[in-house]
């Protein structure tokens, strides 16, 4: 055996050991988050969860044509059994209008089978609207389901693709719970309760539970979130560098937004390095090289390989056409900082309101359907002050251990490093789209590629009181989770249904 | 808590749809002057109907009498209507009888029997929601907002059925029954799971 392929078998065994280790908890934590996000597949109507038929429309031009699909801006349809399907069950009708119910009566069922049983084409336009230029991973993922489902129809196969979808709810809470492990070792009962409060967070388990790339982003967001937590307590080596790698790599192929968790991770790696330094450089090094390579080769080949497609397919270079060309570094920067955080004095309002509080609190507590289906507003007036107490107490629960958090500081860094890294992303997107068409790229499904410093905020304030009363502090926590997703639920159901 | 909550929910009563036609009210599209009729064609008529709703306009004046019938393969289903004097807005009308089975490709047609003329509410973006519109026997470009409501206000409660029905629609013959039962049994099974995962560190603090 050479010596390449003796390291090779030493990092699988490694990980295979580390893999194998999980406590059964975090297993039963991962069954309900993928329970939960079935519940809400089987409960949301089709298509109704934020461009669906689009994501679908990707995975039918990759089985039916072998092939990318590329945007049209000229919207010609996407195959006559979508267009079809999508006609009969009104989904076009219900989107963004909230009064508007999905089908109700035998006559609307009688219509779809109809149109089921007239064995339509699936060969399409080769166009997937927006999502023509996402990169292929989950997609590539889906097509198993799609081609495998006994059943050609539409629906049918969208089913069993959401349930695809739903099984990486089940990953990420996993990666949640091994997350939580590596930071908190020592007080391994807030573990669950961290991963139980993102199991049961409702817009979380609404787009897992929808055919939608972000599901798959939000798994390798929390696998890189608990592999660099893992590499912080052992250490930069093969195995690390190759976890931290392929998280990244791998992420980025599901949906680009990860990348905005690139230096975040540079960082990381840089800090293993330097801990590793002198006397285990060489691993550190190699783990570095790997991580690296690891986490560019996916992209590399993606871009190689389908250059035309990318080129043609329309990823926009910054756009200046709505702001008439006057656009600065300092106004983009003024604007994604109130993206995210109240103006400051000396800035020009950039948003009629706050979007802190309209578009990320609200979102996150609950915006469902295509962004039109929301609780009565004293609902989030409620829950404010509430999720305000958690975030205070997390806060707290860290100047506690100020000593350990100082220790750590490079720990921390980088994790802030990420989710500025993954905020400054969003808002260079969403400044882009509002400088060349003055639209809105900004949804707060976005930012659940942080959902691992949920969890951490969660465990923070849980451990604060100590485990006794901890215990009860962090099933409240959860409770609260649970509320906000079942009345979600109802709301789901009351506006589709009723 | 939740559980009261949900109690709350479900005794709360309103009146409920039995279907719609999905004709968004943007703004009133067709004026029905004194003795005209407009027809709507197309339309799916959904069981236990006991009234139309529709945004009417009246021009600030008490409305005409109106007369609504339903019709379906050349058969009247249903009819009904509003005497003088009802005020503008979105507006019942009361229809009979009540029919059990749901009619496809319905013609709803509404007759303005009185002296004053009246605005319906729709959309004027031609054939988008695959209705034709006739205003006495000229086929018109518009179409408008048909709601069918059920009989009273009934509970949530009440409801739970029909709702339950409702969610297997719609779906594909993979989710069909399951689309009410998946969703309570998975949740049921998310509980359970999460309850003794807490009791458990509750045990052992």
């Amino acid at each position: 055996m050479t010596r390449g392929r003796r390291r090779a078998a030493r990092v699988w065994v490694a990980l295979r050991t580390a893999l194998a280790r999980p406590p059964r908890a975090a297993y039963l934590c991962a069954l309900v988050g993928l329970f939960n996000a079935l519940a809400w597949s089987v409960l949301v109507p089709p298509f109704e969860v934020p461009d669906e038929d689009a994501h679908y429309a990707y995975v039918q031009q990759l089985v039916e044509a072998g092939s990318l699909p590329r945007y049209e801006p000229i919207y010609r349809g996407i195959s006559p059994a979508e267009d079809q399907t999508l006609e009969v069950i009104h989904t076009f009708r219900i989107v963004g209008q909230p009064g508007n119910p999905a089908p109700l009566t035998s006559g609307d069922q009688q219509l779809l089978l109809h149109v089921e049983h007239e064995g339509l084409s699936a060969k399409g336009t080769g166009n997937a609207g927006s999502a023509s230029d996402n990169p292929p991973l989950y997609y590539g993922v889906e097509t198993i389901p799609f081609a495998l489902s006994p059943s050609g129809t539409v629906l049918n196969r969208l089913a069993l693709m959401r349930a695809v979808s739903a099984l990486f709810a089940g990953f990420t809470v996993f990666f949640v719970f091994m997350f939580l492990r590596e930071l908190f070792p020592g007080t391994r009962w807030v573990w669950p309760f961290g991963a139980l409060a993102v199991a049961f967070q409702p817009v979380f388990a609404f787009i897992s539970g929808g055919v939608n790339n972000d599901s798959l982003l939000y798994a390798c967001a929390a696998a890189l979130f608990f592999a660099i937590a893992w590499m912080f307590r052992r250490g930069l080596d093969e195995r690390a560098g190759l976890a931290i790698g392929a998280a990244l790599g791998l992420g980025l192929v599901a949906k680009f937004t990860l990348l905005g968790f690139a230096p975040g991770t540079a960082l990381a790696i840089l800090f293993g390095v330097r801990r590793a330094w002198p006397a285990a450089r060489r691993a550190a090094l190699r783990g570095a090289a790997v991580a690296a390579a690891l986490a560019a080769l996916p992209t590399l080949l993606y871009v190689a390989l389908f250059r035309s497609t990318i080129t043609s397919g329309g990823i926009s270079a910054p756009a200046v056409a709505f702001s008439g060309g006057h656009t600065s570094l300092r106004t983009e920067i003024a604007y994604i900082w109130q993206l995210f955080l109240p103006k400051l004095p000396w800035q020009i309002s950039h948003f009629p309101r706050s979007e802190l509080w309209h578009e990320w609190f609200i979102g996150l507590v609950g915006r469902y359907g295509w962004l039109d289906t929301s609780f009565p507003f004293w609902v989030y007036i409620v829950i404010g002050p509430i999720a305000l107490l958690i975030l205070v107490a997390g806060v707290a629960g860290l100047a506690r251990e100020w000593r350990r958090v100082w220790r750590r500081s490079g720990d921390l860094l980088v994790y802030v490093a990420m989710i500025a890294g993954l905020c400054i992303e969003i808002g260079v997107e969403s400044y882009n789209e509002f400088a060349s068409t003055g639209g809105t790229f900004e949804q707060p499904r976005y930012l659940l590629s942080g959902l691992c410093v949920y969890a951490a905020v969660v465990a923070l304030v849980a451990r604060l009181p100590g485990r006794r009363w901890g215990v009860a502090v962090g099933g409240l926590i959860v409770m609260a989770a649970f509320a906000d997703n079942l009345f979600s639920q109802l709301l789901v159901v009351g506006r589709f249904y009723a | 808590m939740i559980a009261l909550a949900i109690a709350h929910i479900l005794a709360h009563s309103r009146l409920q749809i039995a279907s719609k036609d999905r004709v968004v009210a943007q703004s009133f599209v067709v004026v029905l002057p004194p003795g005209s009729r407009l027809c709507q064609a197309d339309e799916i008529f959904p069981p236990d109907t006991a009234d139309l709703r529709m945004t009417i306009g009246t021009y600030y004046k008490p409305g005409p009498r109106l007369v609504v019938t339903v019709a379906a393969g050349g058969r009247r289903l249903a009819s009904g209507g509003l005497s003088y004097g009802w005020r503008q807005g979105r507006v019942l009308i009361p229809i009979s009888p009540q029919l059990r089975g749901t009619y496809s490709s319905a013609t709803v047609c509404i007759s303005n029997r009185g002296r004053t003329q009246v605005a319906l509410a729709g959309s004027n973006i031609g054939g988008d929601y695959g209705f034709a519109d006739y205003l006495n026997g000229t086929f018109l470009a518009s179409e408008v907002s048909i709601d069918y409501m059920l009989p009273g206000k009934p509970s949530w409660f009440d409801m739970l059925s029909t709702l339950g029905y409702r969610m297997t629609l719609g779906k594909g013959s993979y989710v069909g029954w399951l689309g009410w039962v998946g969703p309570l049994l998975l949740m049921v099974g998310a509980t359970v799971l999460a309850v003794r995962l807490m009791l458990a560190e509750e045990r052992d603090s």
